[in-house]
């Protein structure tokens, strides 16, 4: 009796915690509530009387469909335990989400006499997962804008572009279309060099535009250095002659590199466009060189320019940045070369850096890192 | 203005029969008038569903092809020639202000009937040469 008393004890303990934890809910073998706790009636806003004799159905949301009800109807009636979330509506028509358990109670032939369902209520979790997902969705489509954006603006941008750079390839086209005089072919190359210096701050828009996407793509092959660089100098020597210039290009010979070769250079382009920016007219120094450290590729662009303030130099590779702000600043460009040159760097496994002193120039360094990194470097022969 | 022919060009290009399909009026009035000088017959739309029914009426030795036109695109065009079994017999030159992907340029000359795949803004003697190649 002693016994038989204390587990009456323990289980009117049980029952409290469970009663202070959850709704508790048993129905008969036929499903109709034979007892519903304090909770449950709390949360569903019917009275014990209500809903004592009545079927859980009382309670039905519509929310889910047959075939979920006949799952869970399914397991119980094998003697089994059903678990999963349960959308249910509340007397007043509110709606509220219990994680739900239903354990039978089986009889002496092995069949369920009663059925206990315990519940949790999840309402505001279910809410909280509702607004991640609608915030989810709205990225997702906010992303997929973006891009139509960035597709319909290359488009819009570029096409003027064609006429503009075309009728002036024609206009120069002097054996078709007639003799120019010198006036006539300054300011053709005006336009030109102008809707150069459009398409380049169009392409600069995409390419940030693209690494914030994290869509750009780069196309990796082996070529060599020699060649690369050879052409880096030539396509440049024009550049460098306008503005007195001393442009010198090293590097080590007879290596291939495997990277992506247009967009390598589009970094080196960018650095060197800045270079030419900012040093001195007729002693201006600019020098581009490649370096193996171990496998490793290290290509530096060095200047002689005004350098770089080191309180300055920690946002140089923002978005937007410019070091002169001023309305009398001397250089132009919208701060997106160098966000680009990074982006570029990062996406090839590398990384780009600066060491400038203030008054005593300027060096980039790119790192291309070694074949077991991604990138490859290796030697000829 | 004064305008020169050079004969050499004409002679290379006399007779060639090239049709420009693009929605853009500044666009197709340069390269009608470029190509003209150069010394091709030209035949100018800039209604892509028109541009389809001309390839289907008539053979040219080349068609540049825009690829973004409303409501009817020059992806639609390549589909339907493909899918009428005539895309085969076509020089198809694409140009286009869209931005590609080199998957996307790869998939289009894999195509029968496609030449080569240009990006706006071209030189236009870039044009000429895959015109003509």
């Amino acid at each position: 009796m002693i016994k038989n008393s204390n587990e009456q004890k323990y289980l009117s303990y049980f029952k409290e915690a469970l009663d202070n934890s959850a709704n508790v809910l048993i129905t008969d073998s036929k499903g109709s509530i034979v007892y519903v706790n304090d909770d449950f009636c709390r949360v569903s806003k019917f009275s014990r009387e209500e809903l004592i004799g009545q079927n859980p159905n009382v309670v039905n949301s519509c929310y889910h469909d047959k075939i979920f009800f006949k799952n869970l109807w399914d397991t119980i009636l094998q003697g089994k335990t059903w678990k999963g979330d349960i959308k249910n509506k509340a007397k007043d028509g509110t709606f509220y989400w219990s994680k739900t358990t239903i354990s039978p109670l089986l009889g002496d032939d092995g069949t369920p006499e009663k059925f206990f369902a315990i519940l949790t209520d999840i309402t505001n979790q279910k809410i909280l997962e509702e607004k991640l997902s609608e915030a989810l969705k709205n990225v997702q489509e906010s992303e997929l804008q973006k891009e139509e954006f960035s597709s319909m603006m290359t488009h819009e941008l570029t096409t003027p572009l064609f006429p503009i750079k075309g009728y002036c390839e024609m206009l120069k086209d002097t054996s078709t279309f007639g003799e120019l005089n010198e006036d006539q072919i300054d300011f053709i190359s005006k336009i030109e060099s102008n809707a150069a210096l459009l398409e380049r701050l169009i392409s600069d828009l995409l390419d940030v535009q693209k690494l914030d996407m994290k869509k750009m793509n780069f196309l990796i092959s082996e070529f060599q250095i020699d060649n690369f660089m050879n052409d880096l100098k030539e396509n440049n020597k024009h550049l460098m002659k306008s503005k007195e210039i001393q442009f010198t290009v090293k590097y080590p010979n007879n290596l291939i590199l495997n990277s992506d070769k247009e967009r390598l250079r589009q970094i080196l382009d960018n650095l060197i466009r800045n270079s030419v920016d900012f040093v001195p007219q007729k002693v201006g120094k600019i020098s581009v060189e490649a370096k193996l450290d171990e496998n490793d590729l290290i290509i530096s662009v060095t200047d002689n320019g005004p350098g770089i303030p080191k309180e300055k130099q920690s946002n140089i590779f923002k978005k937007f940045y410019q070091i002169d702000t001023s309305a009398t600043r001397k250089h132009g460009g919208t701060g997106l070369g160098l966000v680009i040159c990074k982006g570029i760097a990062e996406g090839l496994n590398g990384r780009i850096w600066l060491e400038s002193e203030h008054g005593k120039g300027t060096s980039f360094f790119i790192y291309l890192p070694s074949p077991e990194k991604k990138v490859t470097v290796s030697k000829l022969g | 203005m004064n305008i020169h022919f050079p004969i050499k060009d004409i002679i290379i290009f006399y007779g060639m029969k090239v049709l420009i399909v693009d929605d853009n009026k500044d666009i197709t009035g340069l390269l009608s008038k470029f190509l003209k000088a150069k010394g091709f017959e030209n035949v100018v739309t800039n209604d892509p569903r028109d541009g389809l029914e001309k390839i289907k009426g008539e053979q040219y030795d080349v068609v540049l092809l825009d690829i973004s036109m409303p409501e009817f695109s020059g992806i639609d065009i390549i589909q339907t020639l493909e899918n009428e079994e005539i895309l085969k017999d076509q020089r198809i030159v694409i140009f286009s202000a869209t931005s590609f992907t080199t998957n996307q340029i790869n998939d289009l000359l894999k195509k029968d009937g496609i030449q080569s795949c240009l990006k706006k803004p071209i030189q236009l003697n870039e044009l000429l040469t895959a015109i003509t190649s």
